[in-house]
């Protein structure tokens, strides 16, 4: 009798306690661009801020490469969270930008909302203080808060990229945001001055022909203080940061090697010694290697040396008969380069030890890849017919954005940090 | 004549000894030769060992028989002429004396019948025990193997209910390239359907720790709703539980 009692509990147990519960692994997603809704303002919103700030944001979105902007604009600013997320699910957007605005005087206040539909909340939701000029900087701040939220990477939108454009004659030194917007010369020398480099947040240097003799300067771009670095070479060289110095690649004793140089011009250290051109150099964040282009081995290839050791360097390049302009992202893993081919240059990436190359871009006159602080952007100049152009390029996914377009011709271009 | 008086009841109280012990004498002789003939009578009859009442029938039967014997034997007088004294007082006698060997008789077998019976039931038990061991294990067989195949359906069912909302998740499960690319995430996210599908709880179990990872995957899953009802095999308590993992790699 216990026993069948005991059999029958057993039964019952193994019964009720079979799991329900199932697991299932999903992999190898569909890609699917991320599509934001770019709902505007209120009607109150002035339409000149309103207009300045949708332009801007809808810019960047177009260069991100990321996002997918949808500008049906059936919204309304008192309608609830829910009712937006609603609508902005049946559109199958992923994110919405809204806000409101209003303008005193010359100060603009501007509050924009970011909900993230996926998640039925508002993610990002910033009030700003400032004034008409100053509202590209309010969008572009707000697309790097998206980028950040979604990409887990703060946006590059906040920094500037100086280049140097010229009619062939003159070139001068300009600034612009790193979406092309707000173009402004700080040069006007009526000389050539060319291969600006951003060394600081808010320094640059560039080469000048403003004395007749080929000179690097060091100029403040917020206070325009203008300081002469170097001027002991006859070559078209520029100064790159090196930890609290200046490198620069110039003519001595016969051949051309880089030098570590004090504000004041003075060769402190010799990083290449080689007979042969050494030039371009390009750091890694804690300064331990550069890579730079030496003609060693009988053609402009890629080499990296090791700083710490000052052993020998190694080539990375082996494909093609030109590779130059090497720049090593901030993140210290990538270095983007042009390769000329036939005719042909493209814009490569390749990793540290010169693994994983590959190319990211195709184009003419390709030159000057410099990386957004991000290390997900490249900028470089190019040229498509007789129209040169800023390209900003995303190489993750390869998304290609052209920043500015002219008919003048660009003599470098560098891309700063984020700018306070 | 104090002297006197002692001697008296001295020679009194011997003569009262030797009177007592001459009484016992005679009497123990008495009993003596009567033990002799009861002894050797019930003996020779009480070999056979057979049932109480059937000893005691066959016991009178003898008697009554032995009775007729010794009455037409004692006109023959071929036996001594004491014997049938002897006889008439061991037939006086045997009827007490035998109640003793009775009582022994039918104690023994009584105490070997109890043993036997015992023995029995024991045996009895034991094989309604086997017998039971043997019914309960077939009960258990049939039902294990009742409930195999009951879970065996049920994973069949379980299976391709999974592979069902698996498709449709997937369907709705997209992500940017660029940010799957260079980057593995995974989120693990649980959800309860009840019986008509309808989906009842919807919680992150691991986050991703990438905000947009871990949104694409919420999406696909409410966008999947209406799940469809799922087979009462795979319900328990009316709902059924799933953990799945949402991996960015692309896996063969």
């Amino acid at each position: 009798m216990k026993k069948v009692l005991f059999l029958l509990i057993f039964l019952l147990i193994t019964n009720v306690s079979y799991s329900s519960t199932f697991e299932i692994t999903i992999s190898n997603p569909q890609y699917k661009p991320i599509k934001v809704g770019l709902w505007g303002f209120v009607k109150s919103t002035p339409e000149i801020v309103s207009k300045r700030l949708i332009n801007t944001i809808k810019r960047d979105l177009d260069m991100s490469g990321i996002f997918t902007p949808d500008l049906s604009q059936h919204f309304s600013y008192e309608a609830g969270e829910n009712v937006i997320n609603g609508i902005a699910r049946l559109d199958g957007i992923d994110y919405v930008i809204y806000g409101n605005a209003v303008l005193e005087g010359k100060n603009v206040y501007v509050n924009i909302k970011i909900t993230d539909v996926l998640r039925n909340a508002v993610v990002i939701d910033r009030t700003f203080s400032s004034n008409i000029y100053s509202l590209n900087w309010v969008a572009d701040k707000m697309v790097d808060l998206l980028i950040g939220y979604v990409t887990g990477v703060y946006g590059p939108f906040e920094s500037k990229i100086v280049f140097a454009l010229g009619n062939g004659k003159t070139s001068d030194i300009y600034i612009c945001d790193f979406n092309g917007q707000n173009i402004v010369r700080i040069t006007n020398w009526h000389t050539f001055n060319m291969l600006p480099k951003w060394v600081d947040s808010d320094e640059v240097t560039f080469l000048s022909y403003r004395y007749g003799k080929p000179s690097v300067f060091l100029f403040n771009v917020f206070s325009g203080r203008l300081t002469k670095l170097f001027n002991a070479s006859n070559l078209s060289i520029a100064a790159v940061r090196y930890m609290n110095n200046f490198a620069i690649s110039f003519n001595r004793y016969g051949s051309t090697n880089i030098y570590v140089i004090n504000q004041r011009g003075r060769v402190l250290r010799k990083l290449t010694d080689n007979p042969y051109i050494n030039v371009s150099p390009s750091f890694t964040p804690d300064f331990s290697k550069m890579v730079f282009v030496s003609n060693r081995d009988g053609n402009p290839q890629i080499y990296i040396k090791n700083l710490n050791t000052m052993s020998n360097a190694e080539r990375l390049t082996f494909q093609g008969k030109y590779n130059s302009s090497p720049s090593i992202s901030p993140d210290g893993k990538k270095i983007a380069y042009i390769s000329l081919e036939n005719g042909v240059s493209y814009l490569k990436i390749m990793n540290l030890d010169g693994s994983d190359d590959k190319i990211l871009m195709e184009g003419y006159s390709l030159d000057s890849p410099c990386w957004s602080y991000d290390s997900r952007y490249v900028a470089l100049t190019g040229r498509i017919g007789n129209k040169n152009m800023i390209y900003i390029v995303n190489s993750i996914n390869g998304h290609v954005s052209v920043a500015m377009e002219t008919k003048l011709i660009y003599n470098g271009l560098s891309v700063s940090s984020k700018l306070r | 004549m104090k002297f006197l008086s002692f001697l008296i009841s001295l020679l009194l109280h011997a003569l009262f000894v030797l009177v007592f012990i001459f009484i016992v004498r005679t009497s123990a002789l008495i009993v003596k030769k009567a033990q002799v003939y009861n002894v050797n009578l019930i003996v020779v009859k009480e070999n056979n060992q057979k049932s109480k009442v059937e000893v005691n029938i066959k016991a009178k039967h003898r008697n009554e028989t032995k009775h007729r014997i010794i009455s037409k034997k004692v006109p023959r007088k071929h036996k001594p002429k004491n014997k049938p004294h002897i006889l008439k007082k061991s037939l006086k006698i045997k009827q007490k004396p035998k109640e003793k060997p009775k009582k022994l008789a039918g104690i023994k077998p009584d105490i070997k019948k109890k043993i036997r019976l015992m023995k029995e039931k024991i045996m009895i038990q034991r094989i309604k025990q086997n017998l039971l061991r043997e019914k309960i294990r077939e009960i258990k067989e049939r039902v294990l193997s009742e409930e195999e195949a009951k879970r065996s359906f049920s994973e069949k069912l379980a299976r391709s209910y999974i592979a069902l909302i698996e498709s449709l998740i997937y369907k709705n499960w997209g992500v940017a390239k660029d940010i799957v690319k260079n980057n593995v995430f995974i989120a693990k996210v649980e959800i309860k359907l009840d019986y008509r599908g309808n989906l009842i709880k919807l919680y992150m179990v691991k986050s991703s720790q990438n905000a947009y990872f871990d949104g694409t995957v919420m999406n696909a899953i409410k966008s999947s709703e209406p799940f469809p009802p799922p087979p009462k095999e795979i319900l328990s308590g009316g709902v059924v539980d799933f953990i799945i993992t949402f991996d960015s790699r692309e896996k063969e």
